[in-house]
Parts: structure tokens; C-alpha cells; sequence
């Protein structure tokens, strides 16, 4: 009998999961708060690339924008950035936009309690995910070398695409840093260095957040293949509202179609929230019943919006007296992972090093950000570039009390059910955090001989739209909410799926190991199904 | 186009213009017309200076025209950024990079090849 799933979110997770799940014989619906949007993104590209300036905002937006009313995330706190506009909702979701850069996690980065006495183990281990690490790896289309970076985990299988190769000027860099001690080496990309499973070669048009062609992975190009098995069905400007139980088990999902008043019911076997890490907490929140659940599903020792996580991103640049002619290579080069994982106790995370052949966008714009008489004139003004190089550093952070989502005491939406209200300030992890990656930056600039480097304060952090945390998977439903399945405890047929049930946020891009994951619990929800 | 090249100082100026500004008047209503009332007044003004047509007034004369009009507050007040910062701006992304140098701009497909390659442009 063919049972059917309903997923909440068409973004990156929720499409992978939704492939899966009907190449396996189920019937599934997809819902989608926002549009659905042109793929392969050309004329996305085009607006974005050509057409937005900063006098002119392009004329048709893509995404459109919402109705008012959809967004409306409150924050506090000292997150510098405006959360709700980190996030994406469209068909796709955030990987519309994203640069693809696709680490695996290493096998210490799921125990960071044992091994550094900070956070809290992973239920689930690296050899346990590995295999698939290497399904997600085919399935995204990932070029990578396993071979130059000392610092990557093991691997059972090479990538499925040879690396994207160094630029010119990576490699002589790379040289002065070899000799100091520094190793860097090429950047694992959901990129195709070759056509790929239907997608054509990347020509190196961009810095990749916005592919024309369709060469970095967007979940619209699944989605198309699982809507052409016939079993899939995709709502857009569709919102999920509430999970629906009979007794501790699911029976439907409400939602509302077209952003209409009217509200209806999706009869499901499975429900899975694979909305963000702060609306699948909202969701769950929004969905509370009798019992255990009167504070929301997954919800009875109070978990649910803990545990927060963002990566801090802190940008900087360096100045050469030599032209560097930074730009060449658009898409990610060049990166370390020497600093991830620092062996032993400490109370600061670990950094992956960005020294992506970028000139620094900040450095640009602030040169470009006077009114010009003449090209001549704005040239002139723009030489400066030539000699500089951005460095960038991704850091890890840990869960505390002060990280945090919870529903809007204040601001509601249009049904009048709260917005999530997000909590975010740095600890003392954090800073000292920044101090390691001042230092680091400091010695990168001295091995390649630059003449001066700058890093955004610490206050300037940025969460690089990696919103992690919130459901976090454990073993127990006293510390967490869901399984490593993202089974959410107690509540047979409801899962979580994505970053939210991540346990520490790594220092590592997150969005291969949502995948992978989404890979397992897929596989996980079809066996279920079949033998229940 | 003929404003955009003396200001930008681009000759021959590639499609990209066109195409802002195209995308521009069709989505726009509010820049269709300011194009058409642009036209109009380097016309009038390359007319009132013997000459028939603003487009095939040579670059001197172009960018005579074209000073008056940002000297000019009223004229400046509505041309200067709807015109000539938003070609800037276009300008700024495509071909001050080759001016700087570069070969290409992002944005346009430049193959896995060349940035592999010493850099082999001029940086003048
Ligand atoms: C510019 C940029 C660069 C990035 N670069 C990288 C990178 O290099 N590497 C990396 O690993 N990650 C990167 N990321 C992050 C990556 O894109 C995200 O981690 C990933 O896409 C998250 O996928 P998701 O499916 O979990 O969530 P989302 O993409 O947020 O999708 C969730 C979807 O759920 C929908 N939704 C929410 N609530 C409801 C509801 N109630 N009803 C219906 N629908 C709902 C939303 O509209 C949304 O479309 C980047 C992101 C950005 C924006």
C-alpha cells in the first residue's frame, strides 16, 4: 500500500528527502511557504548581476516577495545582521542562493564533549554517516579532491568530480605558505567540474551564489526529476500550520494553500519538518496538544528552541604591494582546514580559513560608493583592489543560554499565531574564538608577506545563513528532541529534519551533512513505512 | 547609448547597456519616460548646437552636452542618478574590470582555463 508523507519545506533538505522518498514507491507532498522560482536562475542571474545596482533594486524581484504578514522574526541580543532576511522562501529554499561549499564533518566533530569538554556529543557517529556522505556526494555532484587535504576525514569513496583546480595566484600563495607551515589546499564544491547527472560543466561565470545554468546544485533540478515519477506533489505559497495527532501518533497536517484564510488538511502517515532550523521550532511550538505535548511536540523538558547555533563569520582582507588581481577564479579556491580541529580541552572553537581568490567586497564597495563623473575617474579609484585579497574566517560556536529561539511574546502573523523570536549574543567561547582567528590572520599575512591585513571587529560576526540548533537530536527526550533519525521523541510519525537537529555547529559548512542525513532518515521513513 | 560611451568612455559600447536599460523601461514606467525626456533634451541641445542628431555629435561635443546637463541643478536633479550613476554603476561591474585589466568580468563565462593561467593582461 502506498502510504503517503507530507514534508514541510521545499528547501534543500526537504527535496532531498522528497526525491528519496518517492524514487522508494511513496506518495509525497510537499509544502512551500513561498513561490516556486525559474530554474536554471538565468534571469535571476541577470537581475543580480546586471540589473540591481545600488541606485536601482531590479525591477521584478526573484524570489517575489511575500505577502506581509509571512515574515516577521523578532531578534534581540547582538547579532549585527537582520535574521529574517537571512532567510529564503522559495521553492528551493536557501540553496537557491548558496555557494555550495561542501565539507564533509570530521569524526571529531561529533564529540566535541569528549574530546574538547565543551557542547555536547553527536548520537550518531562519522563512520555511522559516512556511507552517506558518499551518497550525498553523488547526489549533489560534488568536485573534491580526497587527496590534498591532511586535514579531511577518511573516506570510503573519492568524490564523484575532480576538484575545481587552484588559480595562478592560489598557487604562489600557497607556496609562501607551505613554507611557514600553513597548509592550504581546493575547496569541495556542489559545482560540476564536469556535465553531471544532467547538469552542464560550470564556466566560472560567478561567485556561485547565483548559478545561470544550473553547474552549482540547486534542489530545483530533484525536484523536477521526483515531480516526473508522478508520486510527488509540490504546494507553493503554501504554509504549514499545524501538526495534527490523534492520540501521541500524527494524523494530518493543516495548512493554508495560496496564503488563503482557509485552511486545510493533509491526512499523512509521516509528517517531516524540514522548514529551518527557527521555523521547524516554530512549527513544533505552534503544534502543541494534550499531554506531553501541551508545550509543543518534542517538547515536554522544554528543548525545543535551545541550543541555537550559528557559524560566525568574520571577513577580512589583505593588501599586497604586488597586483594579485584578485577575481580571476569567481567561484571558491583556495581554503585550510588546519585550524578545525584543535587537538585536546580548550574554550574556543575551531576555524576553517577562506582565502578564496576574492578581492574584498567591502574594500570594493567602500571605493565605489561615491558618485562618479566618469569611468576614467571611477578606475582610478578602483586600482587599489588590485592589491588586495580577502580572508575569511568560519568559525565554530557552542549552545548556551544565550543563544536561543522562542515563540514572539509581541509579533504575530496574519493568523495571529506568534512569530519566533530569536535571542543571539557572543560568550566568552566566542570571543576568544575571534582572538585565535585575529592571530591566525595575523600569521597568514606574515607568511605571505602582505603589507597589512584587517578583520571585521568581532561585533561585525555573521551567521553565513548557517541557522543551526533548535531541535537538536540526542538520545533522550530530557536534553533533546529528536533521535539522530529526527524522530521527534514520543511522536511516532513526526520527524525534524535539516540543521536544526544538528548538536554543535563544527566549524565546517553545514549543508552536505544535512543532506547526507536527510539520505539516512529518508531511508529510515521508507523502511518504517514499509513493515509498520 | 551615445550619453553612456562619453560617459563611461566605452567605444563601442557592448550590449549590456542596452539591455539595463531595456529591462529598465519595460519594467518601469517611471524610467520610460525619463529616457524619452533624456533624449529629448540632448537632442534639443545638439540641435541648438548645428547639430542634427545627439548620436552622431562627436565625443567632444557629446560630453559638452553632457556636462552642461549635470552642471545644471534642474537637469541634474533629474538625470544624474536615473542616467549616468546607474550606467556607472553597469559600468563599474563589466568593463572598468577590463580597463583594470582583467580579461573578463564576473558574470560572464570565463572558462576553468585562463584563471589558471599568470595573469597575461596589462595593468595599466
Ligand atoms: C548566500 C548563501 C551562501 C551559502 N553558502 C553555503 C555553503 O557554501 N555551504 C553550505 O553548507 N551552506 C551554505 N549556505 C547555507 C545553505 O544554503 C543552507 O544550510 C541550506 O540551504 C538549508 O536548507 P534547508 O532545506 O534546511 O532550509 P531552507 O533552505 O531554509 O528551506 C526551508 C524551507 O521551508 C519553508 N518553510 C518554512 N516554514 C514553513 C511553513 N510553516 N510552511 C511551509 N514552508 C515553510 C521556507 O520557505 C524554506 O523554503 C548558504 C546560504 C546562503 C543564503
Amino acid at each position: 500500500m502506498t502510504r503517503r508523507v507530507a514534508i514541510v519545506g521545499a528547501g534543500i533538505v526537504g527535496t532531498t528527502l522528497a526525491y528519496h522518498l518517492v524514487q522508494a514507491g511513496h506518495r509525497v507532498d510537499i509544502f512551500e511557504n513561498g513561490p516556486d522560482i525559474p530554474y536554471p536562475h538565468a534571469p535571476q542571474f541577470a537581475n543580480e548581476v546586471l540589473y540591481a545596482n545600488r541606485f536601482a533594486a531590479p525591477a521584478q524581484a526573484i524570489p517575489e516577495p511575500l505577502p506581509s504578514g509571512v515574515k516577521g522574526l523578532t531578534q534581540s541580543g547582538d547579532y549585527p545582521g537582520k535574521i529574517d532576511d537571512e532567510r529564503s522562501m522559495c521553492v528551493g529554499g536557501q540553496a537557491t542562493r548558496w555557494w555550495g561549499i561542501t565539507p564533509r564533518l570530521l569524526p571529531e566533530s561529533f564529540r566535541p564533549k569528549t574530546l574538547h569538554g565543551y557542547g555536547d556529543d553527536w548520537p550518531i557517529t562519522y563512520g555511522e554517516l559516512e556511507p552517506y556522505y558518499c551518497q550525498a556526494e553523488h547526489y549533489l555532484g560534488i568536485s573534491g579532491s580526497g587527496d590534498d587535504n591532511p586535514f579531511g576525514p577518511p573516506r570510503s569513496q573519492p568524490y564523484p568530480l575532480p576538484p575545481f583546480a587552484l588559480s595562478h595566484t592560489d598557487m604562489e600563495l600557497a607556496a609562501k605558505l607551505s613554507a611557514c607551515g600553513l597548509r592550504v589546499h581546493t575547496t569541495p564544491q556542489a559545482r560540476t567540474r564536469h556535465a553531471y547527472g544532467g547538469r552542464p560543466a560550470c564556466q566560472n561565470v560567478g561567485k556561485c551564489a547565483t548559478c545561470p545554468v544550473g553547474a552549482r546544485y540547486s534542489p530545483n533540478h530533484h525536484l523536477a526529476l521526483a515531480m516526473r515519477t508522478g508520486l510527488l506533489t509540490l504546494h507553493t505559497n503554501a504554509v504549514a500550520r499545524r501538526i495534527v495527532l490523534k492520540g501521541n501518533r500524527v494524523r494530518a497536517l493543516v495548512y493554508h494553500p495560496d496564503h488563503g484564510a482557509v485552511a486545510k488538511e493533509c491526512v499523512a502517515d509521516v509528517v517531516i519538518v524540514a522548514a529551518g532550523a527557527i521555523e521547524s521550532a516554530r512549527l513544533l511550538l505552534l503544534s502543541s496538544a494534550s499531554g506531553i505535548h501541551r508545550n509543543g511536540l518534542g517538547n515536554d523538558s522544554g528543548q525545543v528552541g535551545r541550543n541555537l547555533g550559528f557559524h560566525h563569520v568574520w571577513r577580512g582582507h589583505m593588501d599586497f604591494k604586488q597586483v594579485v588581481m584578485a577575481g580571476r577564479a569567481g567561484p571558491p579556491t583556495m581554503l585550510s582546514h588546519q585550524f578545525i580541529e584543535p587537538a585536546g580541552p580548550r574554550a574556543y572553537g575551531g576555524v576553517s580559513v577562506e582565502l578564496f581568490d576574492y578581492f574584498s567586497d567591502a574594500h570594493i564597495e567602500s571605493l565605489a560608493r561615491r558618485h562618479w563623473r566618469s569611468g576614467a575617474q571611477m578606475v582610478e579609484a578602483l586600482r587599489p583592489a588590485l592589491h588586495c585579497r580577502s580572508i575569511t574566517f568560519n568559525a565554530e560556536t557552542q549552545p548556551g543560554p544565550g543563544k536561543y529561539a522562542a515563540l514572539s511574546k509581541k509579533s504575530t502573523d496574519r493568523f495571529g499565531d506568534p512569530f519566533m523570536h530569536v535571542h543571539y549574543e557572543l560568550d566568552a567561547f566566542d570571543h576568544e574564538t575571534y582572538h585565535v582567528s585575529s592571530r591566525l590572520a595575523e600569521r597568514f599575512a606574515l607568511a605571505l608577506e602582505a603589507d597589512s591585513v584587517e578583520l571585521d571587529p568581532v561585533s561585525n560576526y555573521w551567521s553565513a545563513h548557517h541557522h543551526l540548533g533548535t531541535c537538536r537530536m540526542g538520545s533522550s527526550p530530557r536534553d533533546s528532541v529528536v533521535d539522530s533519525f529526527g524522530a521527534v521523541h514520543s511522536t511516532p510519525g513526526v520527524y525534524v529534519c535539516g540543521g536544526s537537529t544538528f548538536v554543535t555547529a563544527t566549524a565546517l559548512q553545514p549543508t552536505l551533512t544535512m543532506v547526507a542525513m536527510a539520505i539516512r532518515s529518508a531511508r529510515h521513513v521508507s523502511e518504517m513505512l514499509r513493515t509498520s | 547609448m551615445a550619453a553612456a560611451e562619453a560617459v563611461t568612455g566605452v567605444r563601442p559600447l557592448r550590449g549590456h547597456y542596452e539591455a539595463y536599460y531595456r529591462h529598465q523601461a519595460a519594467h518601469r514606467l517611471a524610467y520610460r519616460d525619463l529616457y524619452r525626456r533624456f533624449a529629448k533634451v540632448v537632442q534639443d541641445m545638439a540641435s541648438a548646437r548645428g547639430h542634427g542628431d545627439f548620436t552622431i555629435c562627436d565625443l567632444p561635443t557629446r560630453l559638452e552636452i553632457i556636462e552642461v546637463i549635470r552642471d545644471d541643478p534642474a537637469t541634474a536633479q533629474e538625470f544624474e542618478i536615473p542616467v549616468f550613476q546607474e550606467t556607472l554603476a553597469t559600468y563599474a561591474r563589466t568593463d572598468a574590470w577590463l580597463a583594470l585589466g582583467y580579461v573578463s568580468w564576473e558574470g560572464s563565462a570565463r572558462g576553468l582555463e585562463v584563471y589558471r593561467q599568470p595573469f597575461a593582461g596589462s595593468t595599466p
